[in-house]
């Protein structure tokens, strides 16, 4: 007697449950495949490697040799390192102090204009599409020690500052360069989201005798409450990997004064040529940086709960 | 769920790591731990030529061009790469305009994108050896018959372990470059070749107008360059940069002299308030003062006298190379001995090597390199530029293909920018610091910026603590062969 081969019915329910599944992802799935190529092309594998070639000298010649944490060491016991880091904190600090409430005041102000609203949006964007080099020249020129700025202090009987070769001042001067280059972006973010607040409760306020500063106060801002949160993060990244213009403008002096950890690490790639250094380098600034913004995120995260 | 998606980040994160493992230099892998320079390469190319009957391998080699804003020296290449062509026909010669960086080049070799040849300074010897990015031509010497007429004052930067690893260009001694136009309209007599530093302190304070952005005189100090110009000063006081002392090196520019070298500068800074408001200027920056008038001496060389005339608009009647002063009167007047070389791309293949390498020495010491100097001279004659020759090239002078140079420039005087032999005579060249010059600069530089700034900064305990952070970061990790 042969013994009859049965089906088990669970094993077809499972197999026609993959394949339903299969076939309600497969056009999601092979659409997200060029966007997963490209980001592990240009965006994941280089992080891996970075790891990787943060424990080896790395030769692209002769061949990497392992290391293993002696490039941390190195790094935890540097005192240019330490330096680099204060001086980056220094400037993000900066950079909150001087440019980080600048955009959501222009864009409340412009959220206000009954005319020229557009043209407005376009001056104040402008300053983003000046390139680089323009940018960096023009504010070379304007900081010079006979430049615009120091005539109009001279016109006030104040005297020559030294924007770039003064200890104190040239992080400073180069926070307000930053600062002018890039609110325009964020200033159109604000101002979308406040595009965003229902009409009704600006029509609401006013109907009750609510005055504009009273408006702004009430309205405004508890409804662009959530993008405060998305810059501060955004400006947090975008400056702790700050160092263009520090280039451009005093080369990280006076005397180390501008230097800071992505300077650093671009020094130690391409002019000493460090490259397992720099990238052990920047395996720290990445964990620093990713426990930030997990930070922050689950801060934004209960804020909107709330 | 927060389980499952820590999960497939680690296993994703995990399979990555893996893969760049897995995907590391393949070519560096199997090198292993090897010499610097491929001996397999060597010993295919020292290998008996082809016999005459074979036709030659056709090879490609990409050749170091000028950029677009140096039209003339793209005309001279581009003369000779149609020369080349007609006596190498089987070469095909491509244009690459890179020019030679020291933070670019590790990226080049890397991504295998360096020229077949490229041109150099003199302090990369170090690092290009080292990390096996120069060619050993050793085997291509062998069967170049004006190997031993090279200058040799300029092949021993490039001479490591006997071997030969580049092939020189020209030679600069540091001296300084003035601005007449400046002096006459403060009447300031022009200093003699035999001047002190006392007499360029006295030189740049009655030039200096600060009101109207004139500096007596300007020196690099945002960058390395910084370095680079101060170690002249170094020099001048008799000390040096750095000494190997049982089997290690060790910085010696904290000495005495280094102290008085950097007492002059912070002299020229505070008390005489010469140098240019915003010190920090860069190589560009420097020049380009000078160009546009606000700067009365800067250190320079011939081939600055070159850039300022034919891009800067100036008149080589109102400018005066003098050599580096001295110290004190009697003094010697020397100044940092560079150079520039040629470096063959060990990265090629054995034949393209040899291409690069006869198109390099192609119009060296030869009447078609005469005859493309005569070329060069009448177009920058017809424009109305100048030349101004380095002062030590790649032959040597009183050789007779050097009297044959001397002649061809006689023949063009109102081209060929010819220094004072007074001054030539009296310059005395010192090459710059064997280890990690570059590096040194840069910490020079840093020391520099904080005199400019702080005018009770105590010279010598800032010299001191950078020379002993230098050598325990950086000399302290230097082999010495």
């Amino acid at each position: 007697m042969s013994a009859i081969p049965t089906v088990q019915p669970t094993n077809l329910h499972a197999e026609k449950r993959i394949v339903k599944r299969f076939r309600d992802y497969a056009w999601g799935f092979i659409f997200l495949l060029p966007a997963i190529v490209v980001f592990c092309v240009f965006l994941w594998l280089p992080i891996a490697k970075g790891i990787y070639f943060s424990f080896m000298n790395v030769d692209f010649v002769k061949g990497n040799l392992f290391v293993g944490l002696a490039h941390y060491r190195e790094i935890f016991q540097s005192g240019v390192v330490a330096l680099a880091a204060r001086n980056t904190l220094y400037y993000m600090l900066l950079g909150l102090l001087i440019g980080y409430w600048i955009p959501s005041v222009v864009a409340i102000a412009l959220s206000e204009l009954r005319w020229f609203q557009g043209s407005m949006r376009l001056i104040v964007y402008l300053p983003n599409i000046v390139p680089a080099v323009v940018l960096y020249g023009m504010w070379q020129y304007l900081y010079d020690p006979l430049g615009p700025l120091n005539q109009i202090l001279s016109w006030f009987g104040i005297d020559k500052v030294m924007w770039l070769t003064d200890k104190g001042l040239a992080m400073i001067s180069i926070v307000i360069t930053e600062s002018w280059q890039s609110f325009g972006t964020a200033t159109l973010i604000y101002l979308a989201g406040i595009i965003g607040i229902p009409k009704d409760l600006y029509e609401a306020a006013e109907i009750d005798g609510a005055g504009v500063l009273q408006r702004i106060r009430h309205i405004t801002i508890p409804g662009i409450r959530h993008l405060y949160v998305l810059l501060f993060i955004l400006q947090i990244i975008g400056t702790s990997q700050g160092f263009m213009t520090h280039v451009a403008l005093t080369g990280g002096g006076p005397n180390n004064a501008t230097l800071t950890y992505m300077y650093l690490i671009t020094n130690e790639a391409f002019v000493n040529l460090n490259f397992g250094k720099a990238s052990a380098m920047g395996v720290i600034m990445f964990v620093v940086m990713t426990t930030v913004s997990i930070i922050l995120y689950s801060i934004q995260g209960r804020s909107k709960r709330a | 769920m927060k389980k499952r998606g820590l999960a497939a980040v680690t296993v994703m994160l995990a399979l990555l790591l893996l893969i760049s493992a897995c995907s590391g230099n393949n070519a560096g892998n199997q090198a292993g731990n090897q010499p610097a320079n491929d001996s397999k390469n060597n010993e295919e190319s020292s290998a008996p030529p082809a016999s005459e009957t074979e036709a030659p391998k056709e090879v490609t080699i990409t050749a170091q061009y000028a950029k677009p804003d140096n039209p003339v020296a793209m005309s001279v290449i581009d003369d000779r790469i149609e020369r080349f062509k007609a006596l190498y026909p089987h070469v095909t010669v491509e244009k690459n305009d890179w020019q030679y960086a020291p933070q670019e080049i590790g990226i080049k070799m890397a991504a295998k994108q360096a020229p077949s040849f490229f041109n150099t300074f003199a302090t990369e010897g170090n690092t290009l050896v080292g990390r096996g990015w120069a060619a050993d031509l050793t085997s291509f010497m062998a069967n170049y018959q004006h190997a031993n007429d090279l200058n040799p004052t300029l092949t021993s930067a490039f001479e490591f372990d006997g071997k030969q690893y580049a092939l020189p260009d020209s030679a600069y001694i540091f001296m300084v470059m003035i601005n007449k136009k400046l002096f006459e309209a403060k009447n300031v007599p022009l200093p003699t070749p035999d001047w002190t530093w006392d007499d360029l302190y006295e030189a740049a304070k009655a030039t200096a107008d600060p009101d109207k952005g004139i500096a007596g005189f300007a020196s690099m100090a945002k960058g390395p360059e910084g370095g680079w110009n101060w170690t002249n000063f170094l020099y001048q006081a008799g000390g040096e940069a750095q000494k190997v002392e049982g089997g290690k090196v060790v910085s010696t520019f904290q000495s005495e002299a280094g102290v008085k070298a950097m007492e002059f500068l912070k002299k020229l800074r505070w008390e005489a308030n010469v140098l240019p408001e915003n010190w920090a200027l860069n190589y560009g920056d420097t020049y380009n003062l000078f160009k546009q008038g606000r700067a009365a001496i800067v250190l320079g060389d011939s081939g600055r006298i070159e850039d300022a005339v034919n891009n800067g608009g100036m008149n080589k009647d109102d400018l005066l190379l003098l050599p580096m002063p001295a110290m004190e009167a009697g003094g010697e007047h020397v100044g940092v001995l560079g150079g520039n070389y040629f470096i063959i791309n060990p990265q090629e293949a054995p034949e393209v090597q040899q291409a690069a390498f006869d198109f390099v020495t192609m119009d060296f010491f030869s009447d078609s390199g005469i005859e493309a100097v005569r070329k060069d001279l009448e177009a920058r004659k017809a424009e109305g530029k100048i030349k101004a020759p380095p002062v030590a090239e790649y032959f040597d002078p009183n050789s007779e293909f050097g009297k044959k140079m001397q002649a061809l420039y006689a023949e063009y005087p109102e081209t060929v920018y010819v220094t004072d032999p007074d001054v030539v005579a009296l310059t005395k060249g010192k090459p710059e610091p064997a280890y990690n010059a570059q590096d040194y600069y840069a910490v020079i530089t840093n020391v520099m910026q904080e005199v400019f700034i702080n005018k009770d900064a105590d010279v010598k305990a800032l010299l001191e603590q950078a020379a002993s952070k230098f050598d325990a970061d950086v000399l302290s990790k230097v082999v010495v062969e």
